[in-house]
């Protein structure tokens, strides 16, 4: 590997020795053995960056880790290792993130869904999901660019942050479209969300002045004042028979109704599962009838 | 070793019925019979077992589930020589719901106090709610408590249609609580049963009515049981006859039960 990012192979080589020396400096003591590798000593090393010492001693104390040797290296003498660790950490972040707007991405979203509605199949719990997409985004990128459309979506993403409990998921699963996974929520909760994150939105724009940045405005204030989007919502309860891709859908469907009847509007789909709805065991008014009269 | 224990789920759509007195008083019976009774007070938050015999436990359910506490230790005996009661704990939340898991682990620690007695006699709360739902589809008999009031009455059969329609369970045994005539008894216990055979599509078996009888309250305010203190009186004898129902009732059931365990595990939870 010779391109520009890590320099020379040769230099990250020898940065990866010099560490191997301080590792087998360390062990010596430790584990009785010369150098790393001989006698049937092995070391497991890993770069943990943004950690002292202190740290370390704490969280092994905490955890039960006090067998595994802490070294503590000066970042600017592996400064290649210290690049390719960040841009590791980079790509592993990337993998599960939207690089816009820092929300998890649709890879993420799915294997998260899958999980909590096997949460929901094992402990008969409840879980909603919520999409959403802004309103007229194409008429409005045409008329401010867009910059404009990136502005929305961060502040989306940033008001999606804010409004949410900490245990729910805030997804970008695509170009205009967010998701939400919502476990324990039941639609009138879900509402009351979307609701709260549609007023956020409103009020950031309006009081950064059209700017989502909040850094004087582009002249854009009036358009953006009225930042607005649909979202379609699902809830189910207990066993349900599909698989997320079937949760997705229902609402997805949601949200195409949702746009059907304009800009702003919150629509929830049939629910999924029977149990949801109390048809099966309410007692109904002939029910009632005949036993207060036998008839 | 084979399964002795007979469990018996009390249960009501209605509180106030007087499901609480029906488990005591059984028991008293049944152990004055000779055999061992355990009582388990399964309103889990708003228990009353132990006020009806004036006792104050000091560690309850809510001990053996939280503290690890062992279930011998909160064992209370009303009776030396085998009338027992597992007491439970008052004030504790709703949102304090068990889950499956929970419970099934709680009974299983239960299990070696359960096996030592002939009756296991669950007194559940009132209400639909998932503790209710489960020890009831677990209990091997289940004896739903109404009164003629048309409430007592729909709240009963909406417990009986949510047990029905969800966990399968069509099997209940119906006790007919303060009344005033056989007549009563009659056209109350015949209402519901012919709507569950009417909507829901299967029967209910009448176990017998307790008459409505002022030495019930005199009993309860004086925490002694009634059939301790005046087993002579009108539902004295009703709550006597009950409880020879179910003691050949238990005779008839034990080469089956020999074979099942005590508490029956209706898991599948999904409407048939
Ligand atoms: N057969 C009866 N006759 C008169 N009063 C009764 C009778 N059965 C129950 N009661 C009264 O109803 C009250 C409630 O009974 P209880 O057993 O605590 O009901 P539950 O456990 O269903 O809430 C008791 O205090 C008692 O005075
Ligand atoms: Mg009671």
């Amino acid at each position: 590997m010779t391109d520009g990012t890590f320099g020379n192979i040769d230099a990250l080589a020898g940065e990866l020795r010099a560490l191997g020396r301080l590792i087998g400096e360390a062990a010596a003591p430790a584990a009785g053995a010369a150098c790393v590798g001989a006698s049937g000593v092995l070391a497991l090393t890993r770069l943990v960056r943004g950690m002292g010492p202190d740290d370390w001693f704490e969280m092994a104390s905490r955890n039960g880790l006090s067998q595994w040797l802490a070294l503590p290296v000066a970042e600017q003498d592996f400064p290649l290792l210290s690049h390719l660790l960040a841009t590791l950490d980079d790509l592993a972040f990337r993998t599960e993130h939207d690089a816009l707007t820092g929300l998890a991405n649709a890879n993420f979203f799915t294997r998260r869904l899958e999980k909590e509605l096997d949460r929901v199949n094992r402990d008969g719990a409840v879980l909603s999901m919520a999409l959403l997409s802004i309103d007229d985004l194409d008429g409005l990128t045409g008329r401010f660019g867009p910059a404009w459309a990136e502005r929305v979506f961060m502040e989306l993403a940033r008001t999606m942050g804010r409004v949410k409990r900490p245990y729910d998921l805030a997804a970008r699963l695509g170009e205009n479209l967010f998701g939400l996974i919502l476990p324990g929520a039941r639609p009138h909760n879900v509402c009351a969300m979307l609701e709260r994150l549609q007023a956020g939105l409103a009020a950031s724009f309006a009081c950064s002045g059209g700017d989502g940045s909040g850094n004087g405005g582009s002249g854009n204030g009036d358009a953006t004042a009225g930042v607005s989007f649909c979202a379609g919502h699902t809830t189910c309860v207990g066993r349900i028979s599909g698989r997320a891709c079937d949760f997705h859908e229902l609402a997805t469907a949601a949200l195409t109704q949702a746009r059907r009847k304009g800009a702003g509007c919150i629509q929830a789909t049939k629910l999924p599962d029977e149990s949801f709805s109390p048809q099966a065991t309410m007692v109904h008014s002939d029910e009632k009838k005949f036993l207060f009269s036998g008839i | 070793m084979d399964n002795k224990t007979l469990s018996v789920a009390i249960m009501s759509g209605k509180g106030g019925v007087g499901k609480t007195n029906l488990a005591l008083n059984l028991g008293f019976c049944l152990f004055k019979g000779n055999h061992p009774v355990v009582l388990m007070d399964c309103d889990l938050g708003l228990a009353n077992l132990d006020v009806l015999l004036g006792l104050a436990p000091d560690k309850n359910l809510q001990d053996v589930i939280d503290h690890d506490v062992p279930p011998e230790d909160i064992l209370v005996p009303i009776e030396p020589g085998g009338f027992d009661f597992l007491p439970a704990a008052s004030g504790v939340p709703e949102l304090f719901e068990m889950d499956e898991d929970m419970r099934a682990l709680l009974l299983s620690k239960l299990h070696p106090v359960f096996a030592d007695h002939h009756y296991l006699f669950m007194d559940l709360g009132a209400g639909i709610n998932p503790t209710v739902l489960s020890f009831a589809s677990m209990s091997r008999v289940r004896i739903i408590v109404v009164t003629p009031e048309p409430t007592s009455l729909t709240d009963g059969y909406a417990l009986i249609k949510v047990l029905a329609t969800q966990r399968g369970v069509k099997d209940f045994l119906v006790v007919v609580n303060q009344v005033e005539s056989k007549a009563e008894e009659q056209q109350t216990f015949s209402r519901l049963n012919m709507a569950c055979e009417k909507f829901l599509g299967f029967g209910l078996t009448l176990l017998g009515s307790v008459r409505m009888d002022k030495a019930l309250p005199e009993s309860v305010r004086r925490q002694v049981p009634l059939m301790k203190r005046t087993p002579d009186s009108p539902a004295g004898k009703d709550l006597f006859a009950l409880a020879r129902k179910l003691h050949s009732l238990r005779a008839s059931l034990l080469p089956q039960l020999a074979g099942e365990p005590v508490l029956v595990n209706f898991s599948s939870g999904t409407p048939d």
